[in-house]
């Protein structure tokens, strides 16, 4: 009897710290907010990335989420989706807001502008996937800094300094170049920046820059003005449609041109939209490849399940910007046990480097990086290829001197 | 800024593109002639066309000018069946036939974007390399494909002009009532004319879809050139096509070097409400 009594209270004891074991590591839920543009033409960039974070959240949640201090955090993402347009995105904010996200991982600034403002309002972390020389992205509606708003990304401005760098070592003799971008609202602020750094590098930017409309079906005006410009190279920004078409076009103009093409995705899915073997000459490109010896474990992982779960064209198509800002906040949270915004924030402002999806060591720039007023950013590698006589190579990653 | 290359390229894509344009409006304006009934969805049907091309490509292997024209048969038979179910029971109602038009387009453009995804895709090229006249270079593409519309049109002006079918074809656009008396079968006729449009417009989405990228809006992009070319043209006017169609194959050839991008566009649809304004008719068009 008495054996008996010890043994029941041996097993409340035990059923009781059990209990408080669950209940201490009791499983939460962590909504993140994706405001992406799943449908319209920007789709064509946003897409994969959600496919990527999708993926990416399910091998997160398979490993049993994010192990924040004492708790669990499962992963769940809630789309909002923008449409591919400029009044559908703030709307698509509002929808975050009225489903208590979390936080928020963005696509590129020029859609966000209105929107930050709302989940600014709504005291809700936004972190942007890729900063593209949006005007009045950083600051709030009073003009002040954005806090709420951080970069895992410095976007844009990697890409030219990359591009310029490439065009040095591969082409020495090059000395003039012609910038060619989409028409998104920031062209002349795009422009200051590249002539910016031109000066800096020795080259030569013409004063005459082409802007093109992203849905305009043919690109051979553009070309032909670049070709009675006659510079030795010239920047392509923008959507890879037209920048592959440009660079077929221009091919019949100045086969002698070299392209410096900004377009976000590998130098195969360029190839592909040139059409032309013949015409895949002289390209110098940010896209990315897929050596695994030169890319980190988990862009190796990420591929290989785009690559079983949708094939070559989408796994080729890799770009990684929402993985990465995912990576960053997981990053963060689990350093510093909670996943308060201001405690973010505060390590945010304070850290050197930060682990990303493209280096295991991306550092953080200053106010100033790149001589524009940008709040912090991680300054990530930038991926460079080439793709001359039809054959794409991938050259690595170029990694930047932060001041 | 405007160089002896420069003008020899704009040349070259007046060509271009105006053959496109003529090729995609055929099918409109034969409707448009012969009954009257603008049909919204034909310039989607130039795009579904191109992806009809391109899923044959990508999913059999079969040569990419095999598809097109498999492509072409396929949207024909659509064409019989758009003319007696969407066209033919609304031609004297031009309210629905509108809506109907404008319905067919939402549902092909949707279809579109559900095939594709967001992924950019295009037919594989004709063919590859260029010629080079000068300091202009030439693709065998854009060559390829200006001659194929050349064929494709002089057997459609033969039809029009030498062969009883256009001659029927005629007869119901300057008088469907007395082409009916006359014992025109003018149904039989208006449904070969919308097959043969719509395989014609196919064939041309195709050779766009391998010059550039296929996308779910390159029907809304092609179904404006095509109603200000036939509107220029003027009704019953099929000659006039050709003309209008050089007109505008120059326009977007031109305006574009002279102009940024969204602003040659905009002055182009301007020269052509101005040209409306001067002549409502059209340049070679009756009352209707």
């Amino acid at each position: 009897m008495k054996l008996r009594k010890v043994f029941a209270v041996l097993l409340a004891a035990v059923m009781v710290f059990a209990i408080a074991m669950t209940a201490s590591a009791e499983e939460k839920t962590l909504k993140v907010g994706v405001a992406v543009n799943a449908t319209g033409w920007f789709a064509d960039f946003d897409a994969n990335n959600w496919e990527e974070l999708v993926i990416y959240a399910d091998m997160l949640n398979e490993e049993g989420g994010l192990h924040v201090g004492d708790d669990t955090y499962k992963i769940e993402l809630v789309q909002a989706d923008g449409q591919s347009d400029f009044a559908g995105m703030p709307t698509a904010c509002m929808d975050l807001i009225d489903k208590e996200v979390d936080f928020v991982i963005e696509t590129n600034d020029f859609w966000m502008v209105d929107g930050n403002q709302l989940l600014k309002e709504a005291d809700i972390l936004t972190l942007s996937c890729y900063p593209d020389f949006a005007t009045g992205f950083w600051t709030d509606a009073d003009g002040n800094v954005n806090d709420c708003l951080l970069s895992c990304a410095n976007g844009a401005a990697n890409d030219i300094v990359a591009l310029l760098t490439e065009l040095g070592e591969m082409y020495p003799d090059a000395h003039t170049v012609m910038y060619v971008c989409n028409a998104d609202g920031t062209e002349g602020v795009k422009y200051e920046y590249v002539k910016k750094v031109c000066e800096e590098m020795g080259y030569e930017l013409l004063e005459q820059y082409e802007v093109y409309d992203s849905s305009a079906p043919d690109m051979t005006a553009i070309a032909q003005k670049v070709a009675a410009a006659d510079p030795d190279a010239y920047i392509g920004q923008g959507v890879i449609s037209c920048i592959g078409q440009l660079i077929a076009a221009l091919q019949d103009y100045d086969p002698d041109c070299i392209c410096l093409a900004s377009c976000g995705q590998s130098v195969e899915v360029l190839a592909s939209i040139i059409g032309d073997s013949t015409k895949c000459n002289k390209i110098i490109s940010t896209g990315i490849g897929f050596d695994k010896e030169k890319n980190t474990e988990l862009m190796n992982t990420i591929y290989d399940k785009l690559m079983d779960k949708f094939g070559p064209e989408t796994a080729n198509s890799w770009a990684g910007n929402f993985v990465n800002c995912m990576k960053v906040y997981k990053e963060i949270v689990e350093e510093i046990g909670t996943i308060d915004k201001d405690a973010i924030i505060d390590y945010w402002k304070n850290a050197e480097t930060l682990s990303t999806v493209y280096s295991d060591e991306a550092h953080l720039g200053g106010k100033e990086s790149f001589g524009l007023d940008f709040n912090r950013m991680i300054v990530n590698p930038t991926p460079i290829s080439t793709l001359d006589g039809g054959v794409g190579t991938f050259l690595g990653w170029y990694q930047f001197d932060v001041q | 800024m405007f160089t002896g290359t420069i003008w020899l390229g704009i040349g070259v894509n007046t060509l271009m593109l105006a053959s496109m344009y003529i090729m995609a409006a055929l099918g409109f304006a034969f409707i448009f002639n012969m009954l009257g009934a603008i049909n919204l969805a034909h310039g989607n049907i130039y795009m579904i066309g191109a992806f009809i091309a391109y899923a044959i490509c990508y999913y059999t292997g079969l040569p990419n000018w095999l598809s097109i024209l498999i492509a072409a048969l396929i949207t024909a038979a659509f064409g019989l069946l758009l003319e007696r179910f969407a066209i033919r029971p609304f031609k004297d109602d031009f309210s629905r036939i509108v809506m109907v038009g404008v319905a067919l387009m939402f549902i092909f453009q949707t279809s579109a974007t559900l095939f594709t995804g967001t992924k950019t895709l295009s037919i594989p090229l004709l063919a590859e390399g260029t010629v080079r006249i000068g300091a202009l270079g030439i693709s065998n593409q854009k060559i390829i494909m200006f001659v194929i519309a050349v064929v494709i049109l002089a057997i459609v002006l033969f039809i029009t002009n030498k062969t009883k079918l256009g001659r029927e074809m005629k007869a119901v656009s300057q008088d469907r009532l007395g082409a009916a008396l006359q014992g025109i079968p003018i149904n039989r006729v208006a449904a070969i004319v919308c097959a043969i449009g719509c395989g014609i417009a196919t064939i041309a989405g195709g050779l766009m879809g391998s010059y550039q990228s296929l996308s779910s809006g390159m029907g809304d992009t092609i179904t404006l050139r095509i109603l200000m070319l036939v509107m220029m043209a003027g009704a019953g006017s099929m000659n006039g096509i050709i003309v209008t169609g050089l007109i505008m194959g120059f326009l977007d050839a031109f305006f574009p070097v002279l102009l940024s991008g969204s602003l040659a566009t905009t002055v182009t649809l301007f020269v052509v409400i101005v040209i409306l304004l001067i002549r409502p008719k059209g340049f070679f068009g009756h009352e209707m």
